[in-house]
């Protein structure tokens, strides 16, 4: 077999163009496979790993006050391995010219294992003498550029309090810092988190000798569910105001989504490209064999067997999935490594752990080899076929054929026959102008996903920011207000509207299915805090019963005018029985809503609210009014939708990175097979170019035969890979939403017309290659001889 | 009176093939004056399908002057070539090089496409008496069919010149005579200044001039007063 291995390296040498083609897609393949899951062990290890050192809790237990106490009863509970206990607050903080938000969280005075732990990265750990220490996260000290020592004075309840910086930490807790769920991605200068001694806690929040937060570790084995409800039925009396466990967890949950969606990207990408890397393949080798059949009967005539013709040309498929394994590891581990590094610029996970998996190429060459030698054996199985005496034997000549639109008679007589001739050769070669818009079908359908993306979320800012929340200021209080005690908010100048919201926790049931959600009261005809149905149009709240999210139904499965229970978490409140009477569509967050009015129906509390939005005059005057609210007592938060907005953009640049590697794959796959089909349609039809030549056709003319050909393929898979990507995209944003976001896949008619028009680029760019190849068809020595 | 339409002066063709080279025209001279039945007669290897490829623009000349219809195109360039082709020059091949994809009448009227003063297609067809078979792909056609559909193709962009490798060397002996017959016609009716190269000399004798070419050499020219018909030659 020596010499039919150098066989082998000549003619690769000599179809050298078509061989890098396919190695580089399936070497992109490999080198995706191996880096993306490379990257998903790397989070996935550092995370559990990072979960378990710092006893990163089972279930969070929240409250409005309970005694310290009550954490020696919680540890009693049979299945609760640790318990500990804390106080959670948020609060404002005028910062580097920023409004933001803290949360405060306190750990005990003295240091001592708790659940949720904090790793210190700086400085150290509170010390006996002063009280107003605070350790601050990390990420929010580098945004504000804080150092040890610094003293921070976040408005605690109308009165600027004086905190003295000495350490930066981290949390298990925090590995995605977020405020709430209603946020999409992190901004580290407008929220972080102070760790403070449980002492000066109880002080400056007034809950002396008081809790208002659990966090549990669970016995191994403990079904978080069933716990989660023998919880809350054995602190009943305590007045829980919400209870969730990891899944729900905002930080646990985004990185989960984030690995998750890594996981599938792992998978489905390097799959397309092994699927167009095979569909490659068993176009060249099919044409390989066929060109060859004179070589292989002199093999055969020589004595070869079947088997031993078949191994040298699997051989090929064998040579580019080993080479491309070889390739795809070595750029997989790099790509492994930098892909890490970069989802972890958002988590600021601990990545000691950080380690190349060789076990990873297992896989990958395992389905590189199983797609090329497929491809490879259903193209090559021809050689069986092949009779020595005839091989040799010259070709019979090309069968030309009445093709099926030669039927429709006024669309060929006006065909000029230049498309005669393109019509009849894609025809004549229909599996191969099939494979070949298959390949062009996956690109295009890759395309547009990557370029809807874009769309998608400015659907979603679009939506959520100027249909539903159209306000510019959102004010939240930290304690319940009569909805007149707000009149001086609407004094401020600069606001010209203002309306009062409730926010609050309540489970909502039907029948045996049930869920904790949020409630927002809102004024009867909201103009900035508004409801939108399914088709994005904003409707009226009714005057009775209450609107659910179309999500929260979909799971409860309750219909329009469904009776259900709601039962607020507050302390000591019963379930009570109300009509459904909208359905409301959310992206962002999962609220139930009511009208203000009904607040006292349905909470018995008369009317209260703990939240207000704002219109101002204009955004000129936003710092100011925020400035005013902050110093008022009682508000906890400010937010203004061009913070939130602001935050968004930043994090487009990521996104966008993310839509040019799709592009460009798509350039790859795109490329790759046009041009390794249009070479060998430009090889087998050389005689006949020449011709062409010979007659005195021009290099453009000739070229028009090939390339319209190629654009007639690809514009066949434009055709079904729009409407396929559509589809696709539309799976895989259901597969991304979760109860805090629905990611609706949106893409407007630019988006289309840029993946047609990017789509016909890369065949363009195919083209430019191949016409040097069809420059260097030579007249005479084409023409001398028979084939 | 001398009006000769092509005038080859010094022709020198050398060939890389690998590391090798070849000269298959070694300085060959010769003239065809307007209107007349030649052939080109040698060997293989002799260099008379170099002669036609030059004179024909398919390949350039190492060194010489090619003068056709008054123009030398040693000094062409590939793009001009491209045009004189397409502009003087009608081909017959051994093998006919026709369109797969295409039918008989599609053949032809490709080249009337890009043909500046073309012949009518079915006319053509008519004088080589294939109009019935009009439709029907080369593969549906025999031989000597799908060298009439050829000569037809390279008539009907109105030449001045047509040009034949081996024309009957892939046809049987009666069907290569009706081949030569056609090709006499066309010279004859249409005054169309025709050359065949072949290797077979029984040819040479229906020629108005034969110019024999051996080792890249024009060995001699001969003149036939008295041309044989083709239907009387015999080989």
């Amino acid at each position: 077999m020596g010499i039919l291995f150098k066989k082998l390296v000549r003619d690769l040498r000599e179809a050298r163009g078509q061989f890098i083609s396919l190695l580089i897609v399936v070497t992109i393949g490999v080198m995706f496979y191996s880096g993306v899951n490379a990257t998903f062990r790397n989070l996935s290890n550092a995370s559990q790993k990072y979960y378990e050192e710092y006893r990163f809790g089972d279930i969070w237990v929240n409250f409005y006050k309970v005694p310290e106490s009550l954490i020696g009863k919680i540890e009693s509970i049979p299945f609760v391995k640790m318990a500990s206990g804390r106080i959670v607050m948020d609060a404002g903080i005028n910062i580097s010219e920023e409004n933001a938000t803290v949360r405060f969280i306190t750990l005990p005075d003295v240091r001592e294992n708790v659940v949720n732990d904090i790793v210190i990265k700086s400085g150290r750990y509170f010390s006996r003498d002063e009280i107003n220490q605070c350790l601050v996260e990390e990420e929010f000290f580098k945004a504000h550029q804080l150092e040890l020592g610094d003293i921070i004075q976040p408005v605690i309840n109308g009165n600027e309090v004086k905190i003295k910086v000495i350490g930066t930490v981290k949390s298990p807790e925090f590995v995605y810092t977020l405020k709430d769920g209603s946020e999409l991605m992190p901004d580290s200068k407008k929220f972080g988190i102070l760790y403070i001694k449980n002492s000066f806690g109880q002080e400056i929040f007034g809950l002396k000798g008081s809790i208002n937060s659990a966090s549990l570790l669970l016995r191994s084995g403990t079904d978080p569910e069933t716990a989660k409800t023998e919880i809350e039925r054995y602190l009943k009396s305590y007045g829980i105001t919400g209870i969730i466990d990891r899944e729900e967890q905002i930080s646990h949950r985004m990185l989960t989504a984030e690995m998750d969606g890594l996981k599938s990207m792992g998978s489905a990408f390097p799959m397309v490209f092994f699927m167009v890397a095979a569909v490659i393949i068993y176009i060249m080798m099919g044409r390989m064999v066929e060109n060859q059949r004179v070589q292989i009967g002199i093999l055969k005539a020589q004595g070869f067997t079947n088997l031993q013709v078949l191994c040298h040309y699997l051989s090929y498929s064998v040579f580019i999935a080993v080479t491309g394994n070889i390739l795809g590891a070595v750029a997989g581990r790099y790509l492994g490594m930098g892909f890490t590094k970069l989802e972890n610029m958002y988590f600021h996970l601990p990545l000691d752990g950080m380690r190349i998996y060789p076990d990873l190429v297992i896989p990958a060459s395992a389905m590189t080899l199983v797609f090329c030698l497929l491809a490879g054996y259903n193209a090559c199985k021809a050689v069986f076929k092949i009779m020595p005496s005839e091989a040799m034997k010259p070709k019979s000549p090309e069968i030309g054929k009445k093709i099926l639109v030669e039927h429709v008679k006024i669309i060929w007589r006006n065909l000029d026959n230049a498309w005669k001739m393109i019509f009849r050769n894609v025809f004549r070669h229909k599996r191969r102008a099939f494979l070949t818009s298959t390949g062009i079908i996956f690109s295009t359908a890759l395309l547009l996903i990557a370029l809807s993306m874009k769309d998608s979320i400015d659907f979603i800012i679009e939506q959520q920011y100027s249909n539903i929340q159209d306000y510019d200021i959102k004010v939240n209080f930290s304690i319940f207000l009569n909805p007149e005690e707000l009149s001086s908010i609407k004094n401020i100048p600069g606001v010209v509207k203002m309306e009062p919201l409730l926010e609050t926790g309540v489970e909502i049931q039907n029948g045996w299915r049930k869920k904790k959600t949020s409630l927002t009261a809102i004024v009867k005809e909201p103009e900035m805090y508004r409801i939108v149905n399914k088709s994005g149009e904003i409707v009226a709240l009714p005057d009775r019963g209450i609107v659910l999210p179309d999500k929260l139904a979909d799971q409860l499965e309750i219909n329009l005018n469904d009776r259900v229970y709601i039962k607020p978490l507050l302390p000591g409140k019963e379930k009570i029985q109300v009509p459904v009477k909208g359905i409301a569509k959310q992206y962002i967050g999962m609220s139930a809503f009511i009208p203000l009015d009904e607040v006292n129906a349905i909470i018995g509390e008369g009317a209260i609210v703990n939240s207000a939005v704002l219109r101002l005059k204009d955004s000129g005057y936003e710092e100011e009014v925020k400035k005013v609210l902050k110093d008022m007592s009682a508000v906890s938060s400010v937010q203004s939708k061009a913070d939130s907005l602001d935050a968004l953009t930043q994090n487009m640049a990521a996104m966008a990175s993310s839509i040019g590697v799709m592009i460009f794959l798509s350039a790859v796959l795109s490329v790759a097979i046009v041009y390794n089909t249009a070479t060998i349609n430009i090889f087998e039809r050389q005689r006949e170019l020449a011709t062409l030549k010979v007659l005195g056709f021009k290099d453009n003319e000739i070229k028009k035969l090939v390339f319209n050909e190629n654009y007639m393929i690809t514009g066949l898979g434009l055709i079904l890979g729009l409407p396929f990507g559509n589809w696709l995209g539309k799976v895989m944003m259901t597969t991304f939403t979760t109860d805090f976001y629905s990611f609706p896949f949106v893409t407007k008619p630019l988006t289309f017309l840029l993946s047609i028009i990017l789509t016909i680029f890369f065949t363009v760019m195919a083209n430019v290659i191949l016409m040097r190849k069809i420059k260097s068809i030579s007249i005479v020595e084409v023409l001398k001889s028979r084939e | 009176m001398k009006d000769a339409i092509v005038s080859v002066k010094d022709m020198v063709k050398e060939y890389t093939m690998g590391e090798v080279k070849v000269r298959a025209a070694d300085g060959m001279n010769f003239e065809v004056e307007r209107g007349e039945f030649v052939v080109v007669l040698g060997p293989s290897g002799s260099g008379k399908s170099t002669l036609l490829n030059i004179v024909g623009g398919m390949d350039k000349a190492t060194s010489g002057e090619i003068w056709v219809d008054g123009k030398n195109i040693a000094g062409y360039s590939v793009k001009d070539l491209t045009l004189y082709r397409r502009k003087n020059i009608g081909f017959v091949f051994q093998f006919y090089n026709l369109l797969p994809n295409l039918t008989a009448v599609e053949n032809i009227e490709l080249v009337t496409g890009v043909s500046e003063n073309p012949l009518k297609p079915e006319e053509i067809l008519q004088e080589v008496g294939l109009l019935d078979r009009k439709n029907n792909f080369p593969s549906q056609l025999s031989g000597g069919e799908q060298q009439r559909v050829a000569i037809a193709r390279a008539v009907v962009k109105n030449p001045q010149l047509l040009l034949c490798d081996e024309p009957t060397g892939a046809l049987d002996y009666k069907t290569g005579k009706l081949v030569l017959k056609l090709l006499r016609d066309i010279n004859r009716n249409m005054k169309k200044t025709t050359m065949v190269i072949t290797h077979n000399a029984a040819i040479a004798s229906m020629a108005d001039r034969v110019i024999k070419v051996k080792s890249g050499l024009v060995e001699s020219v001969s003149l036939n007063s008295n041309p044989e018909s083709p239907e009387r030659i015999e080989w």
